[in-house]
């Protein structure tokens, strides 16, 4: 104990350095929009890089249902690639798909996210969308060169254009931070025709999703107080609180139509 | 020594920051203090001190805890520096500024600076992307301001 006390009066600048220096660093982080961007960076690279190793225990216990699903998958994407070769004209943004595992996954919080195992050197970039087979997961956020952040859908900054399917009458879908399975869609007018169990789909205003990925089905509806708009509360098809295999989805001419329409809002 | 602290606070953040040289440069004038700070009080009560003074110019200057951090390196590695530029000798007494030779001077007060200005450009950078720029500013920003204390030093001090 002696030694102790001994080695901290002896090492006290060091001491009182480290501690104030690690201060200023995390005033610093805290301080612009800039230099969190730039932490929350590094913080992903290294959260991950100690992710991966626990998570590839869980891969080799989990293979017998990883593989069921990656049938199921296999299923559907045959499927949709048949009914698209009968609609083709129907699709006309090219959409480019990747294949990721995801290596960590919040639910539990207000503002989640999650990690995957592809970064830039597989082509992600920010603002790319994320689905797995049953419906859409999230918004890629930032990406390092092997890793990548994705906005959860449970993230309350996260809102994504959808629409019913049955009638095409658009709002914007958003979570409350409350129920994990279940998102809530706005701004939908009271003029639609609506019924329990309808099934909810992205609405394509966006770069980020193509039209018509499935999210979920209407669960209950009632008409906000004072205005002509639903509040509808939608379950989701995907398990977030179980996510194995996703895809990153790029829309090739983001980047393109999103400065023209830049262009037009100044 | 109080009054030193606050001035220097507020001529640098009111006055030396306006002050661009060739568009990008600017003379810390501030780190005066962290230089002329005594050396025969505690190490420990400095490395608090040059932090609080930091800290006081980012409140000013709404920049985070960069010149914070800075401030703190260039104050713990000050004994080193004073070590390797006046001799062993100036561990156990004051070191008088008054006194030093000019080319003296310039070197220790060149070596306090450059720490100070590495770590600030490094902070406020946060990346290792642009190290050249960090580089070209410590060395460039930290002429300019060693020159220029020292011809404060020269100016005010050691005439007494």
């Amino acid at each position: 104990m002696q030694q102790l006390i001994n080695a901290i009066i002896k090492f006290r600048n060091v001491l009182v350095f480290s501690v104030l220096f690690l201060f200023s660093l995390l005033l610093t982080s805290k301080s612009s929009a800039y230099h969190r961007e730039i932490f929350s960076k590094w913080s992903t690279g290294l959260g991950s890089w100690m992710h991966q190793s626990s998570s590839a225990l869980g891969h080799y216990l989990n293979l017998a249902k990883d593989n069921q699903r990656l049938s199921e998958e296999n299923e559907l994407l045959l499927t949709e690639l048949l009914q698209k070769k009968q609609t083709d004209d129907n699709q006309l943004i090219p959409y480019k798909v990747g294949v990721a595992r995801v290596l960590r996954n919040s639910f539990m919080l207000e503002y989640n996210y999650l990690t995957i195992n592809i970064g830039e050197n597989h082509g992600i970039r920010p603002e790319m969308g994320v689905v797995s087979a049953k419906g859409i997961v999230g918004v890629v956020r930032h990406t390092t060169s092997r890793y990548a952040q994705v906005m959860s859908v449970l993230n309350k900054d996260l809102q994504v254009n959808a629409k019913l399917q049955k009638s095409n009458h658009f709002g914007s879908l958003k979570w409350t931070g409350e129920n994990p399975k279940e998102l809530k869609l706005d701004d939908v007018p009271n003029t639609a025709p609506i019924k329990v169990g309808d099934t909810v789909i992205t609405g394509g205003m966006s770069t980020i999703f193509p039209a018509g990925i499935p999210i979920g089905i209407v669960q209950n509806y009632s008409q906000k107080p004072l205005t002509n708009f639903y509040e509808i509360n939608v379950a989701m098809f995907q398990d977030m609180t179980n996510l194995g295999v996703i895809y990153v989805i790029e829309n090739p001419d983001r980047i393109e139509i999103n400065s023209l329409q830049n262009l037009s809002n100044e | 020594m109080f009054a030193l602290f606050a001035g220097l606070v507020l001529a640098q953040s009111l006055l030396f920051d306006r002050l661009l040289i060739a568009q990008q440069y600017v003379p810390y004038i501030s780190l005066l203090f962290i230089v002329l700070y005594p050396t025969d009080l505690r190490q420990t009560m400095f490395l608090v001190v040059a932090f609080l003074y930091g800290l006081s110019i980012d409140l000013l200057s709404v920049s985070g805890g960069i010149h914070a951090g800075a401030c703190l390196s260039a104050a713990f590695l000050r004994p080193v520096v004073l070590r390797s530029v006046f001799g062993i000798s100036s561990d156990y007494s004051a070191v008088k500024f008054s006194k030093i030779p000019l080319v003296q001077w310039f070197i220790y007060c060149l070596l306090v600076v450059m720490t100070h200005h590495l770590v600030l450009f490094g902070l406020s950078d946060f990346s290792m992307n642009r190290w050249v720029w960090v580089l070209q500013q410590t060395i460039l920003n930290g002429l300019l301001t060693a020159v220029v204390i020292s011809v404060f030093m020269f100016l005010f001090v050691s005439k007494k």
